[in-house]
């Protein structure tokens, strides 16, 4: 599961917060806590009845290929407690010696991790710098408030160098996941008796170069487990070369692709329900006109906008009154 | 393979309706009763009043079955249980430590929890609901429900027993200064009365399944370990406990329903301390359900006309029947669309056995829906589906391959058992259920069936459409029915109405009764 994957590309950007006072004296604070209470003011997608009044939408939906998008402060890492041991080893002359403080991690400091899917393009980087270029163009003022809390910011000045900036801020994405396969995607995967077959071929040559040489038994032998051994090396060469592929994408799953589905079935449904029990004459006048002016083919107008639950106009069933806590 | 020990449950421990419901066992009428403690001398003492007539789970002779004698009780005529709120508990003088291991969705009660469970919308508002159950001053707080179910007689008239019952426990209350809450919405404003549906059979009235949309309810409930007497819970099981990807059912385990017990994930859950105050007790939401009997017969006989004339039906009080069942996902007298998909299937079931017969009763809940992957008979979004998914989750359900097929697995840890009874509060239109959902975690088993399967659709490739029936419907609320026939094309019933709404309820702990003893003498100790 690599960066890039589903035809998606998994941005994962640890960067460093700074360490030195934020603002005056007086009120200082450290710039983690700044960041956060940044974060928390930073408007979310309108995608819920319950935000969807607000009217103030995330700065992701300006653009038209972010799917997810989230930042977080990472402080520190958890401390599981003491390594596992066996009481028998630790009382053994081998065990360690219970009452010897172990060494924790800990980070050097507070960190913002920034993780997004968006469409990958055929760009020679996958994309990456033409989306953070958007991510500046379009959101600069919320970029700045929240990565002027990150360390050696002071050196973005522009699109380029903010694009540059995360980017060496990037590490490997090893965990990927969209899900937007309509049912199972076309994959071959490897059987058991498909990885034997392998293991076989490898016995069976082996065998073959000890009858073609004329070797003793013992050289048979040896054969037959070089064999075995080379087969198993090869199916299990094979196997990770396999997994390493990129799970192909599915069919119209970038976010045009995605946003005009969404368009395109909120008014289907209620095309169906008027229509429904026509006569095939009406209905196929009646459908000649759904596609004309919704334009099937043409994936960009009319379609939803990012960072909207719908755009058909009906009002999501949202909540009407506060749930309510007996008084103590 | 020795067989695996079974586990015993202490039927004299137990309150009685949960094993199995009252309704089903001869009692069709109940009367529920709401009061408050001012202090803890008095909650103890009415509770000390009341423990010794607290009906158990132990069974009394069924027709042709008598019972053993160790299991036995002598059948009354007015069962009496207790159930505490979680502020109940607090008045009582339950000490911290044991509160604060009780599960937070408990402390929370139902009215804070508002929005997991749609009761934040429209008509399912605390405005909405009975004056007795809207959280106010602290004075008339929920504190404990009495449960009261009686027998009735040939005229569906409850028996005396339920009126000197109700004397009994308001001079108890009176006795003790526990003080009872009224404002509940029916004509006597002091107790919520319930009473199943009765009809007219052979001169007599008797009690029937049916709710008061004309639904036959209570059929499909879920079957565990020890539930029933000389382990008749292996042969229920079959359509109501846990399914494997190759058909073969088996009970659930008893820790999804009774405290302190294993459960489904094979290990006894953490539970308020100590162990004996939670053992062989349960938690249960009481929702005072209102159907909009007015709105649904008006809406079904506007669709029903949409259905007949989009799929040609000729007879219309035929099409308002399909509607009805591909709604609820069994036809309204109870036989399952899975197994009889049209009425005439239908009408075929009910030929090889005979409506309401011990077979036909089993027959009604035996299948899966493993046959039905594009919900062809039954559609995916039907109240039956959600409430119950069965093996439709599955992952791999579409593998040939039976044996590679993880059957009800997704589905183990979210069931609840239903009890309750239709109400009608007299007058126009007031009409519905006091349904009752019993399990070891409401928060893992009733709210979520309540809040991703009831009032959301994604599991049911439904999008955020929520159930036909009884979830709450917006202004784009629609139901998809889809066709069996190759050409003809779903059908879509649109403009749903909200036909049910919350009129009331909260979350409740029924204890045991070791644990009932140790709250009433105020000696709980969780050290």
């Amino acid at each position: 599961m690599p960066t890039i994957d589903g035809g998606h590309y998994f941005i994962t950007a640890l960067i460093p917060v700074r360490h030195d006072s934020d603002g005056a004296l007086d009120r200082a604070t450290a710039h983690s806590n700044a960041l956060r209470d940044t974060l928390a003011t930073l408007p979310t997608a309108l995608q819920s009845p319950v935000c969807a009044p607000g009217g103030l939408n995330s700065p992701f939906a300006r653009c038209t290929r972010t799917h997810f998008a989230r930042f977080a402060v990472i402080d520190q890492p958890m401390y599981n407690g003491r390594d596992r041991h066996d009481a028998l080893v630790t009382a053994s002359p081998f065990g360690k010696d219970p009452t010897v403080q172990q060494k924790f991690d800990t980070l050097s400091r507070p960190w913002l991790l920034l993780a997004a899917d968006f469409d990958a393009t055929q760009e020679s980087d996958g994309g990456l710098k033409s989306w953070l270029v958007g991510l500046w163009t379009r959101s600069e003022p919320e970029m700045r408030a929240i990565f002027g809390h990150c360390y050696g910011f002071e050196a973005v000045n522009d699109a380029d160098t903010f694009a540059a900036y995360v980017a060496k801020c990037r590490i490997e994405t090893t965990m990927s996941y969209n899900e937007y396969w309509p049912g199972r995607p076309p994959l071959t995967g490897w059987s058991i008796p498909g990885a034997l077959t392998w293991v076989g071929i490898g016995a069976l040559a082996g065998l073959a170069c000890a009858w073609w040489t004329g070797w003793p038994w013992w050289g048979w032998l040896l054969a037959l487990v070089f064999g075995v051994a080379l087969g198993a090396a090869a199916a299990a060469l094979r196997i990770a070369k396999d997994g390493a592929k990129p799970f192909p994408m599915a069919p119209n799953s970038d976010l045009p692709g995605v946003l005009k589905a969404l368009y395109v079935q909120q008014r289907f449904c209620r095309f169906v329900e008027t229509h429904q029990g026509a006569d095939a004459e009406t209905l196929q006048l009646a459908f000649s006109v759904f596609c004309a002016s919704n334009k099937l083919n043409d994936r960009l107008h009319p379609t939803q906008p990012p960072g909207v639950i719908r755009s058909d106009g009906v009002t999501p069933l949202a909540p009407t009154c506060a749930p309510q806590r007996s008084p103590a | 393979m020795t067989a695996p020990l079974t586990p015993e449950l202490e039927l004299g421990d137990l309150q009685g309706g949960v094993l199995s419901a009252y309704g089903k066992r001869g009692y069709p009428i109940g009367r529920y009763i709401l009061f408050h403690a001012p202090d803890g001398v008095a909650g103890r003492r009415f509770v000390e009043a009341l423990r010794p007539h607290v009906t158990t789970a132990r069974r009394w002779d069924r027709p042709g079955k008598p019972t053993k004698a160790l299991n036995k009780q002598a059948q009354p005529d007015c069962t009496l249980n207790i159930a505490f709120t979680f502020w109940g508990l607090v008045a009582l003088g339950v000490p911290t430590r044991t509160l604060r291991g009780l599960p937070d969705e408990f402390i929370d009660g139902m009215a804070a929890r508002a929005r997991v469970l749609g009761d934040d919308i429209g008509s399912n508002c605390v405005d909405f609901w009975d004056e007795v159950w809207k959280p106010g001053e602290p004075g008339k707080r929920v504190h404990f429900l009495v449960m009261l179910n009686t027998r009735a007689d040939d005229n569906g008239v409850a028996l005396p027993a339920l009126a000197a019952r109700t004397e009994f426990v308001l001079n108890a209350a009176r006795e003790c200064g526990v003080r009872l809450l009224d404002g509940h919405g029916g004509p006597d404003p002091r107790w919520q009365d319930l009473s199943a549906v009765f009809a007219e059979y052979g001169g007599k009235k008797v009690p029937t399944r049916l709710e008061h949309f004309g639904f036959a309810d209570a059929i499909g409930d879920p079957v565990f370990e020890g539930q029933y007497p000389d382990r008749e819970e292996l042969a229920r099981s079959v359509g109501q406990g846990a399914v494997d990807g190759a058909g073969n059912w088996r009970p659930l385990a008893p820790g999804e329903f009774i405290l302190g017990w294993p459960d489904e994930a094979q290990e006894v859950a953490g539970a308020a301390m100590p162990l004996d105050f939670s053992r062989n007790g349960t938690f249960f939401a009481y929702r005072k359900l209102h159907e909009d009997v007015a709105a649904w017969d008006a809406w079904i006989a506007a669709t029903a006309a949409r259905l007949a004339q989009v799929w040609g039906i000729s007879d219309l009080a035929a099409a308002a029947d399909l509607l009805k069942a591909k709604m609820a996902g069994r036809w309204p007298d109870g036989v399952p669309l899975v197994l009889a998909p049209t009425p005439e299937a239908r009408d075929e079931f009910n030929r090889k056995f005979t409506l309401e017969s011990p077979e036909w009763v089993r027959a009604v809940s035996n299948f899966v829906y493993a046959g039905d992957p594009k919900g062809e008979r039954c559609p995916f979004g039907s109240h039956l589906r959600r409430a119950n998914p069965r093996d439709m989750l599955d992952p791999l359900g579409d593998l040939p391959d039976r044996n590679k097929r993880a059957g009800s697995v997704l589905n183990n840890r979210r069931r609840i058992l239903r009890r309750g009874l239709p109400y009608d509060d007299g007058g126009d239109n007031r009409k519905g259920i006091v349904f009752l959902a019993h399990c070891t975690s409401l928060f893992r088993q009733f709210e979520f069936v309540q809040q991703q399967w009831m009032n959301y659709g994604l599991d049911f490739e439904a999008g955020n459409q929520t159930c036909p029936i009884i979830g709450p419907h917006g202004d784009d609320a629609r139901f998809v029915v889809p066709s069996a026939e190759p050409g003809k094309p779903p059908f879509v019933a649109a403009d749903l109405k909200q036909f049910v709404s919350t009129r009331g309820g909260d979350y409740f702990f029924t204890p045991s009764l070791t644990a009932l003893r140790m709250i009433g003498q105020g000696t709980v100790d969780p050290t």
